[in-house]
């Protein structure tokens, strides 16, 4: 059997062993997608679904998504077939109350680097259930790579224009906005029940499909990931419309990383950077 | 359909002279749901006032707009004449039409505008208003002083013997402060300490106070009435309750030779000590950098209890059971107190930061506070003026005014306002001491402002012939074990070449060190020196920014002892006030949580200043477990909105100030319908009303063109 087949079967075992042990109750991962090169997520409640797990480099959705979802919540304990974005996930969703950490467990999946969504990428899968305090210090290496320069050429290349060039860069870009709201709905940190852009009374964000609307859609949604976002790129492979939206969210990580020296995802106990009150905040921004 | 009363007011002049306030009521009368407009020379006057209530009867007025001063000056004054009238007091706003109005502008008919646009926002605004209730809160009827200077001893006194409890907080070993250092006090040169100790030891004595010594202020939490202040217990090694400062102790200690801190370094003092002889409590402390037992556990590092070495305050100590406790450790207390004095005094410049003049250099330049030790019959040389680095008495002594003070580049560019008075009695006091020797004064400026105070600085030169020279010394040097100073006296023009056995520096007065750190945990403000900063300096000298924290004393500038006492005074008059009432109201501007749409995210948990948030469990019927959601505790809150911009979902909001009045004023604000004649401004607003660019909100509706005019505009501009 090849590796990767090998992998896949150790996947499958540790699925069914959970469930079949009671460890959890769910497990989701991912199976065949109706198409060729789609995967979709796949919910196992019996050791028998377990057989129809499959992992490869379309598997690229974010499952810590599902977590806030009340069917999912209304189970006590839930595993996650997890790649290195999805722990970190689960990491900001524990730091905001989301989940209860006690109640998730990973079946963790490496790959060789921080994103590993290429086709032909060598994983592996952990040995054994793991707790998110067990699978953290598998995963701090990584955290060397979250700044790389070559994870910011885009941002560079933004940062570059003039502001001119750069008005008419997301003004052209932003005005392909359908709002289907889709990069809302795969991000796992968009978890609200009521969205802002879904409030109307009164209605601060314009929802029209104008400059001004589609500005502030795009704006807000960013801004509302500011140091929460972890850098899975889900909301920019989700968009029907192909807007760059990794240019804004990198640009936000990029500079919570020098503001604050906070790179979301690695761990659970750390304070928010834009949620936390000091009263001896230096508050430079305003001088 | 609401009828909302606009009272527009001319401020005399102050509004009158740039606004049109005729034609502000004018523009007033047609805007939507104003059911009444006037104008008014004074509307905060009495007749102005009584416009108002008559108006509310008259014309069944359900919200009212006063277009004049900022709030912060008359929304009290105007939100009392509504309620008089019958109207919820909250339903009444102010269109500041002055500070951000006419005081900034100078041509007329554009202030005139702003003041209709102003007016416009608050309509909308109180369009949106809803009647609100004050919350009542309980008051801990207890005060925390914090200093025990002269400064808090005073407020401590007046708030005790008014009634109430007093928990009196000093850092030091005994309370006291500066003024139980002084030798004889201006203008009337009564002993300091005759003055002073009757009141310590009624502060000792008194029912209602608690005094803890050795103490400081660790961390505050509450708000006015209810603070929880956390108290440090410092370790004294010497147990109050069983000691009786017999004294066997500080006799049999072998450390002899630390230089006191009462006497500033001019006499000496053991390791287990009573800082002088009219402490209170008197009763000794171990000071465990120089106790040998200490000193011993810690470079072998044990517990000082495991240590065997001395112990010879423990062996003398003749109470059973003695009142050495080796075994004593820091202790934190939580308190529960409705105001807060501070009354942390101040600290004098350390000599480092004087080189020119060799104080800590040459040994008989000595700072005002060691001459007052000097000058003190209870002081190291029992009041004789004596040189510190030989004994001898001094012939000829030199007072140098201003060291420090008035001087920008020390970092106080204040004056320090008592030096000129104690350089005075200095002079004066060593010429009553030595009849044959003479006393030259450097000075800059005598500034003796104050009752008896000129008279006394005319005294010391016209009777005890003090000799003022009005210049500055540029250096002071050691000859043949005298000092020299070269200045000049700029009167007569001429420089001066002194030789004197002793130079007394009046340095500056500064704050606390550390006293920011205090401050910062008090939320009260502190200016660029230091000094902690009063709500106003003319009409709320006492109070600060932070509600139920008052300033008594020097820890707010440099100031003498009777202006420190009636401070202290005035501010104990304040915490009495405050303390004599039962319930306290808050300002209903307080948050309040959507639960229906709360995700829990613990955002504003996390972001609130004051810790205002919790959590409520949301159960069903059974008891089980549905959800939880942040609970805002009305008692708590502020209102200060930190929660309302964390909260992504928008799921709080600050009553008095919702999202739907914001956001019904940000749409006033871009509603250019009624200014007659106005033409969009060309910038795009993305407000959700805002114009669009290049069309007015009339004719343009919603319809988008990205690269008009105004995007041009700003893209270039
Ligand atoms: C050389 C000299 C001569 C003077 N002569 C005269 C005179 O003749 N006549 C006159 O009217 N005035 C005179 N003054 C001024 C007088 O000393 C002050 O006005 C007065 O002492 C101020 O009292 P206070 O209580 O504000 O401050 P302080 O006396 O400084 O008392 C402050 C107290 O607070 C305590 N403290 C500080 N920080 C904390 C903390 N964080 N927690 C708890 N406790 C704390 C300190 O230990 C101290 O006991 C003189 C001053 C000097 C320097
Ligand atoms: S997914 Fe793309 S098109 Fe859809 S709302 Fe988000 S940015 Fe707009
Ligand atoms: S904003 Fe996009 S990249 Fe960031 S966490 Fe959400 S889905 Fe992932
Ligand atoms: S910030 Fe908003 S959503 Fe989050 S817990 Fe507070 S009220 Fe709820
Ligand atoms: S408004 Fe919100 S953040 Fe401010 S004190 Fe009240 S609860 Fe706390």
């Amino acid at each position: 059997m090849p590796a990767e087949g090998r992998q896949l079967e150790k996947l499958r075992h540790l699925a069914r062993h959970a469930l079949e042990s009671g460890a959890v109750s769910l497990v989701i991962g991912f199976a065949e997608g109706t198409v060729p090169g789609r995967a979709a997520p796949l919910f196992c409640t019996a050791p028998a679904d377990a057989d129809r797990l499959i992992f490869d480099g379309y598997c690229t959705l974010n499952l810590a998504n599902y977590l806030t979802r009340p069917e999912v919540r209304a189970h006590q304990t839930v595993a996650l077939v997890a790649r290195h974005a999805v722990a970190k996930a689960v990491v900001g969703l524990v730091q905001e109350s989301q989940v209860d950490p006690t109640r998730v467990r990973l079946i963790a999946i490496h790959c060789p680097d921080l994103d590993g969504l290429q086709q032909d990428v060598a994983w592996t899968v952990a040995d054994g259930l793991q707790t998110l305090d067990e699978f953290l210090p598998t995963a701090a290496h990584l955290h060397d790579q979250e700044l790389t320069p070559e994870r910011f050429a885009a941002v560079a290349q933004v940062e570059s224009k003039s502001s001119h060039d750069r008005w008419d860069h997301f003004a052209r870009e932003f005005d392909k906005c359908i709002k289907c709201y889709a990069c809302r709905n795969v991000c796992p940190l968009c978890y609200c029940e009521r969205c802002i852009a879904d409030k109307n009374q009164p209605q601060w964000i314009d929802t029209s499909s104008t400059q001004r609307g589609n500005f502030a859609w795009n704006i807000v949604r960013a801004f509302h990931l500011a140091g929460r976002c972890i850098d899975c790129g889900a909301c920019e492979r989700a968009c029907p419309m192909d807007l760059p939206l990794m240019e804004l969210n990198r640009k936000m990580k990029k500079v919570v990383a020098e503001r604050f020296g906070y790179v979301a995802g690695y761990d659970p106990k750390a304070d928010l950077p834009l949620v936390t009150f000091k009263k001896d905040d230096p508050e430079e921004f305003i001088k | 359909m609401s009828r909302i009363g606009v009272f527009v007011c001319w401020c005399g002049e102050n509004i009158g002279r740039t606004v049109d306030c005729p034609a502000v009521a004018e523009a007033a009368r047609r805007m939507p749901g104003v059911a009444h407009a006037v104008d008014y020379k004074y509307m905060c006057s009495d007749p102005g006032q009584q416009m108002i209530i008559q108006a509310i009867a008259e014309h069944r007025l359900t919200g009212l707009v006063v277009a004049s001063c900022s709030p912060r000056m008359h929304e009290p004054t105007f939100r009392k004449a509504a309620a008089r009238a019958g109207l919820n007091p909250y339903l009444c706003e102010m269109a500041n039409i002055r500070e951000h109005c006419s005081w900034v502008h100078e041509d007329r008919a554009v202030a005139t505008a702003k003041a209709i646009e102003l007016l416009r926002v608050m309509v909308e605004k109180v369009r949106h208003n809803e009647a609100l209730k004050a919350v009542s809160v309980p008051i801990t009827d207890r005060a925390l002083v914090i200093g025990g200077g002269i400064a808090g001893i005073q407020a401590a006194l007046d708030i005790a013997d008014a009634g109430h409890d007093v928990i009196l907080v000093e850092r030091a070993p005994s309370i006291g402060g500066h003024m139980s250092q002084l030798s004889e006090t201006f203008p009337t040169l009564d002993c300091s300490q005759c003055i002073l100790t009757p009141k310590m030891v009624e502060v000792a004595q008194h029912p209602r106070i608690r005094l803890l010594t050795c103490a400081e202020v660790e961390a505050v939490s509450g708000y006015v009435g209810n603070f929880e202040v956390t108290v440090r217990r410092k370790a004294r090694y010497v147990r109050l309750d069983r000691c009786t400062g017999c004294g066997a102790c500080w006799n049999e200690c072998p450390v002899k030779k630390i230089p006191s801190e009462f006497d500033e370094g001019l006499g000496l003092r053991t390791a287990v000590y009573v800082p002088f002889p009219q402490a209170v409590p008197n009763k000794p402390m171990i000071d465990t950098e120089n106790c040998l037992r200490h000193k011993d556990a810690r470079r072998k590092g044990i517990p000082v209890t495991e240590s065997k070495v001395c112990g010879k305050c423990e062996a003398a100590c003749p109470i059973p059971g003695k009142a050495i406790n080796f075994a004593d450790a820091d202790e934190l207390e939580t308190v529960q107190v409705g105001a807060i004095v501070v009354a942390t005094g101040f600290q004098t410049l350390p000599a480092a930061a004087i080189p020119e003049y060799g104080a800590g250099r040459f040994k008989d330049v000595v700072t005002g506070l060691q001459f007052e030790r000097l000058a003190s019959a209870s002081g190291p040389t029992s009041g004789e003026i004596r040189r510190p680095s030989d004994g001898r008495p001094v012939e000829r002594l030199a007072v140098i005014a201003c060291v420090g003070s008035r001087d920008p580049a020390k970092g106080c560019a204040y004056c320090s306002k008592i030096c000129c008075m104690y350089i005075a009695k200095h002079a004066m006091l060593f010429r009553h001491k030595n009849h044959h020797g003479a006393a030259h004064v450097f000075y800059m400026d005598i500034r003796a402002g104050g009752k008896d105070y000129d008279e006394f600085v005319r005294r010391a030169i016209e009777e005890d012939g003090v000799d003022y020279l009005r210049g500055r010394v540029s250096r002071i040097f050691e000859r043949g074990g005298k000092l020299v100073l070269f200045g000049s006296d700029t009167l007569v023009g001429e420089k001066v070449e002194l030789e004197v056995d002793m130079v007394v520096l009046a340095s500056a007065m500064v704050p606390q060190p550390g006293v920011q750190a205090l401050a910062q945990k008090l939320g009260v403000a502190y200016d660029q020196s230091g000094w902690l900063t009063e709500a106003h300096p003319k009409l709320r000298p006492v109070e600060t920014a932070a509600a139920g924290v008052f300033l008594a004393g020097t820890c707010q500038g440099p100031r003498d002892i009777p202006e420190t006492v009636a401070q202290a005074g005035g501010a104990a008059s304040k915490v009495i006030g405050l303390l004599s009432r039962d319930t306290l109201d808050r300002e209903p501007i307080i948050a309040r949580v959507d639960e229906r749409v709360c995700d829990y995210c613990t955002a504003c948990i996390k972001t609130c200043p004051v810790k205002a948030i919790g959590t409520k469990e949301l159960k069903n019927r059974q008891g089980v477990l549905l959800r939880r959601v942040a609970e805002v505790n009305a008692g708590l809150c502020i209102g200060c909105g930190t929660c309302v911009a964390a909260c992504r979902p928008k799921a709080i909001d600050l009553a008095g100030f919702t999202d739907a009045q914001l956001f019904a004023e940000v749409r006033a604000l871009g509603d250019f319908n009624d200014i007659e004649g106005r033409e969009c401004d060309g910038v795009p607003h993305f407000g959700p009303a805002g114009c669009i660019a290049g069309q007015s909100v009339k004719s343009g509706g919603l319809d988008s063109h990205p690269t008009d005019a105004g995007m041009e505009r700003e893209k270039h501009g």
